[in-house]
C-alpha cells in the first residue's frame, strides 16, 4: 500500500511564512500534540492519522485534492497575517490597549494550528495569548455566562445583593477540601449544596478576557447571603459570610486558592464562614460578587450582620464584573459544621409559616 | 297535486299555482319536548368583582377579586385560583396597579406595608415576609428530629454508603502506611498516618480528575491549617500552638510530598525526579517493544499490562495508547504464524478465521484467513 504522504510544508518550504516564525510569536501559538502538527504539514504516514481512532485508519486516504486546497488556502491566510503583522508593527504607539488585542486575534484566529489546539486543547490554551482569550471568551457567552445570569435572575440575586451584573469575567467556583466527585467540581450556579460542603472557603477562579483601561489589577471578591431571618421585623437581612480584598489577578494567575490567603492574610477581609441555614428557614443564597476596584482598598471595616453591599461597593468604589450563587438548605451536617466554627446549635423554627405581618 | 283555474283568474296561471302550494302545505307533528333556548339565557349573577378595595388590609387566603377570566392580573403576593379568584398570599394592603413590562394589563397585588406601592421599583431589594415561629423545647427537638418520608427512607442507603466510604479509606490508609513505613523510617507514627491521610486525599482528587496533583496537594495543607485555626478558634488550642502545629504541618508536607506521592489509580509510589521518571519510561518503552511483532500469549498480555500499569510511570492517556499499540484488539498480518495460507478452492484448515479487508491501492477486498490466537479480545 503506498500513498502520497508529502505535504506542501515538507522540509523544503517549512520556516518561510510569519505563522511558522517563533522568535517574536509565543510557542503557545504552535500546536499542542507536536505528532499531529508533524502530520498537519508533512502529511501522515501508512499507518494512518494519528488523531484517527478507527482500527481501519492504516487505510485512510485524504479527499482528492485536498492537500492542494489547504495549501492554498493556508498561503492566502497566512499573508493575510503577515499584512495584519506589519500593520500592528507600524501602529503599536498609535493603538489602545483594545485596538491592539483586536489586531492581534487578527493575526491568528484562522491559523489552522491555533484552531486545532482551541478545538481538542481548550483546557490548557495559554491564556496570555488574545487569540485564545477570545475563543474562551466566546466558549463563555455561548454557555457558561448565560447560565450564570439566568440563575441570577430567576434566584433573584438581582436585584437582592446588587442591582444588576453586566457579566465581564468568568466565575467559577470549586470546595477542593471535598474528595467526592459530586461535591469536588466546580459548582454550577444555582445548585444546593448541604453544609459539609461548603465548610471550607472555596477556591475562586477568575477569567478576565480583555485587557481593562485604567485597571488596577485588584480584585474585591464578597459571599453574602440575604436571606438572613430577622425577627424584629419578621423580615430578612443581609450578611456577610467572606470578604476578599486587593487580590491581584490577570489573565494567567486566575484563580484564588485558600492556600494563597493563607501566605497573604492581609488580602482577607473577613475569614470565610459558611451559611448554615436552621432548620425550616426557607433555602438561603450565598452570592459572590467579583468586583474590579478603582484603587487599593485600605482601613475597610465592615460590618457582618446588616451588611450593606450596594453602599459597601459604592463608598469603595467597587464595579461589579461577575457573580455566582450556590443555595443551601439545613440539612443533617447543618449542626457538626456550626461545631466545628464554634457555634451554638441553631433555632428550630415552625414548619407551618404564621399570619403575623411585616413590621 | 294539479289545480286548474278558470274564468278571471286564468291568465295568472303561475303565481297561483305557488299561492296554491302553501294553502295546501302540510304541518306534520313536530312539537318541541323541551322549552325554547330563549329562555335558558338568564342565569343568577355570580356575584363577581373585585371583593376587597385599594388599600384594604387582608389576611393569607383572603380573596380579593372575583372573575371569568383574568380581568385583572395577580400581582405581588397573590396566588391565581383555578376559576381566576385572586387571593391574598401575605397580610398586607391591597394595591391595583399597572405593571410597564406589561403595559395593556391590570394588576392587583398585596403591599406588606401600608406605605409601599406596587409595582416595587425594578432594581431594588424585594420587600419580603419571613413569618417563622421560632420553637423551644421539645417541639423544637421534635420538629429538628423529623425526617421527611423520602429522607427516612434514605437511611439505611445512605448508612450503607457510608460504611462502604469508610471501609475503603481504611483499607487505603493501610495500604499508604505500610508503603510510607516500608520505604523510609525517619517518620513519626503520627507523621505516618498524617502522610496516609493526604495521599488518600490526593489520590481521590486525581481519580475524580477534580484537582491537579499540586493542587490537591496544596489543598490537604490548606485543609489541615483551617482545621487548626478552628481549633484555636474554639479555644482548644492557644495562638502559640496554632503557629507552631501550621509550621509543622507545612515543612512535614514538604518534606513528604519530596518523597512519595500517588497516582490516578490510588497507587502510592517513591517520587521519581524528572530525569528518573524519563529513564524508567525508555526502560519500559524498550521492555514493551520485545513484545511487538510477536504472538502473545496469556502470561505476555499479564506482563504487559503489569509494564503499562506500574505505579507513577504513565499518565492517564499513554497508558490507553500504549494498551493500543502493544495489546491490539487483532495482531497486524505482519506478526509471523498469524496468516494461514490457503490455496484456492483448497479446504479450510481447522481454526482459520476468514478476514475480508479492502485494499484502497487496488480497490478491491481480499480475504485474509488468520490464526485464532490474533485476536485477542476474544480470549
Amino acid at each position: 500500500m503506498s500513498r502520497p504522504v508529502a505535504r506542501f510544508l515538507s522540509s523544503t518550504s517549512k520556516a518561510r511564512g510569519v505563522w511558522s516564525e517563533y522568535a517574536a510569536r509565543p510557542s503557545s501559538l504552535q500546536l499542542v500534540d507536536k505528532t499531529a502538527r508533524n502530520e498537519l504539514f508533512e502529511g501522515f504516514s501508512a499507518s494512518g492519522p494519528s488523531s484517527m481512532k478507527s482500527n481501519n485508519k492504516h487505510n485512510y486516504t485524504s479527499p482528492e485534492l485536498l492537500d492542494d486546497t489547504f495549501k492554498s488556502a493556508y498561503e492566502i491566510l497566512e499573508q493575510d497575517a503577515a499584512r495584519q503583522y506589519k500593520f500592528i508593527e507600524q501602529n503599536k504607539d498609535k493603538l489602545s490597549a483594545k485596538q491592539l488585542e483586536k489586531a492581534m486575534v487578527k493575526t491568528e484566529q484562522y491559523n489552522p494550528e491555533v484552531m486545532y489546539n482551541t478545538r481538542e486543547f481548550a483546557d490548557c490554551l495559554d491564556r496570555s495569548v488574545p487569540v485564545y482569550r477570545k475563543f474562551l471568551k466566546e466558549k463563555w457567552e455561548s454557555y457558561g455566562q448565560m447560565i450564570t445570569m439566568q440563575r441570577l435572575e430567576q434566584l433573584h440575586v438581582i436585584p437582592d445583593t446588587l442591582p444588576t451584573l453586566a457579566p465581564e469575567t468568568e466565575v467559577n467556583v470549586k470546595f477542593g477540601h471535598n474528595d467526592e466527585a459530586e461535591f469536588a467540581d466546580w459548582v454550577v450556579p444555582g445548585t444546593r449544596l448541604p453544609a459539609f460542603a461548603v465548610s471550607k472557603p472555596p477556591t475562586i477562579e477568575i477569567q478576565e478576557f480583555e485587557p481593562v483601561e485604567n485597571g488596577t489589577g485588584l480584585y474585591t471578591v464578597l459571599v453574602v447571603n440575604p436571606d438572613v431571618p430577622d425577627l424584629s421585623c419578621n423580615g430578612y437581612s443581609t450578611a456577610l459570610h467572606y470578604a476578599l480584598v486587593n487580590v491581584p489577578l490577570d489573565f494567567v494567575n486566575n484563580t484564588i486558592t485558600p492556600l494563597s490567603l493563607v501566605e497573604h492574610p492581609e488580602r482577607v477581609l473577613k475569614p470565610y464562614m459558611p451559611l448554615l441555614p436552621e432548620k425550616n428557614v426557607p433555602t438561603q443564597r450565598a452570592c459572590l460578587w467579583v468586583f474590579r476596584q478603582g484603587h487599593e482598598l485600605k482601613d475597610v471595616g465592615v460590618s457582618e450582620s446588616q451588611f450593606d453591599i450596594r453602599a459597601f461597593a459604592e463608598e469603595n468604589q467597587l464595579h461589579a464584573v461577575g457573580a455566582h450563587v450556590w443555595r443551601q438548605d439545613y440539612d443533617r451536617s447543618t449542626n457538626s459544621v456550626r461545631a466545628e466554627y464554634g457555634l451554638e446549635k441553631g433555632r428550630v423554627f415552625d414548619q407551618i409559616r404564621n399570619a403575623e405581618p411585616l413590621l | 297535486m294539479h289545480i286548474t283555474t278558470q274564468g278571471l283568474l286564468a291568465p295568472a296561471k303561475a303565481p297561483l299555482r305557488a299561492v296554491a302550494q302553501v294553502l295546501n302545505q302540510i304541518r306534520t307533528a313536530t312539537k318541541r319536548v323541551s322549552s325554547s333556548r330563549t329562555n335558558m339565557k338568564d342565569s343568577a349573577g355570580r356575584r363577581l368583582g373585585p371583593k376587597k378595595f385599594e388599600s384594604s388590609f387582608v389576611k393569607p387566603g383572603q380573596i380579593i377579586m372575583r372573575q371569568r377570566g383574568t380581568k385583572i392580573h395577580p400581582g405581588e403576593n397573590v396566588g391565581l385560583g383555578k376559576d381566576h379568584t385572586i387571593f391574598a398570599l401575605e397580610p398586607g394592603y391591597v394595591r391595583f396597579y399597572l405593571d410597564p413590562f406589561h403595559p395593556l394589563r391590570k394588576y392587583v397585588g398585596v403591599a406588606l406595608k401600608k406605605d409601599i406601592m406596587l409595582p416595587y421599583p425594578h432594581f431594588e431589594p424585594r420587600v419580603r415576609r419571613f413569618g417563622y415561629n421560632v420553637l423551644k423545647g421539645a417541639a423544637a427537638e421534635a420538629e429538628e428530629n423529623r425526617m421527611s418520608r423520602k429522607e427516612h427512607l434514605a437511611q439505611p442507603e445512605l448508612k450503607e454508603r457510608a460504611q462502604k466510604k469508610e471501609d475503603y479509606n481504611n483499607s487505603k490508609i493501610a495500604e499508604y502506611t505500610s508503603t510510607i513505613q516500608a520505604t523510609a523510617g525517619d517518620f513519626s507514627e503520627q507523621e505516618v498516618a498524617l502522610g496516609a491521610a493526604r495521599l488518600l486525599f490526593i489520590s481521590k482528587h486525581l481519580a475524580n480528575e477534580t484537582l491537579t496533583e499540586a493542587a490537591a496537594a496544596d489543598q490537604a495543607t490548606f485543609n489541615y491549617v483551617h482545621d487548626a485555626e478552628l481549633a484555636s478558634k474554639r479555644g482548644e488550642s492557644s495562638a502559640d500552638e496554632l503557629a507552631t502545629s501550621r509550621a509543622s504541618y507545612i515543612e512535614f508536607a514538604k518534606k513528604f510530598d519530596g518523597l512519595f506521592t500517588v497516582d490516578f489509580t490510588g497507587a502510592a509510589h517513591a517520587r521519581l525526579s524528572t530525569e528518573a521518571l524519563e529513564a524508567k519510561q525508555a526502560e519500559s518503552r524498550a521492555k514493551l517493544d520485545e513484545f511487538s511483532n510477536v504472538k502473545l500469549s496469556t502470561k505476555d498480555l499479564k506482563q504487559i499490562e503489569n509494564i503499562i500499569s506500574q505505579p507513577g510511570v504513565f499518565s492517564k492517556a499513554d497508558r490507553e495508547a500504549l494498551k493500543q499499540k502493544y495489546i491490539p484488539t487483532v495482531l497486524p498480518e505482519s506478526v509471523p504464524g498469524t496468516v494461514v495460507e490457503v490455496k484456492e478452492g483448497g479446504k479450510l484448515p481447522k481454526g482459520a478465521v476468514p478476514v475480508r479487508t479492502y485494499d484502497p491501492t487496488t480497490r478491491s477486498i481480499q480475504t485474509v484467513y488468520r490464526t485464532k490466537d490474533a485476536f485477542l479480545s476474544a480470549e
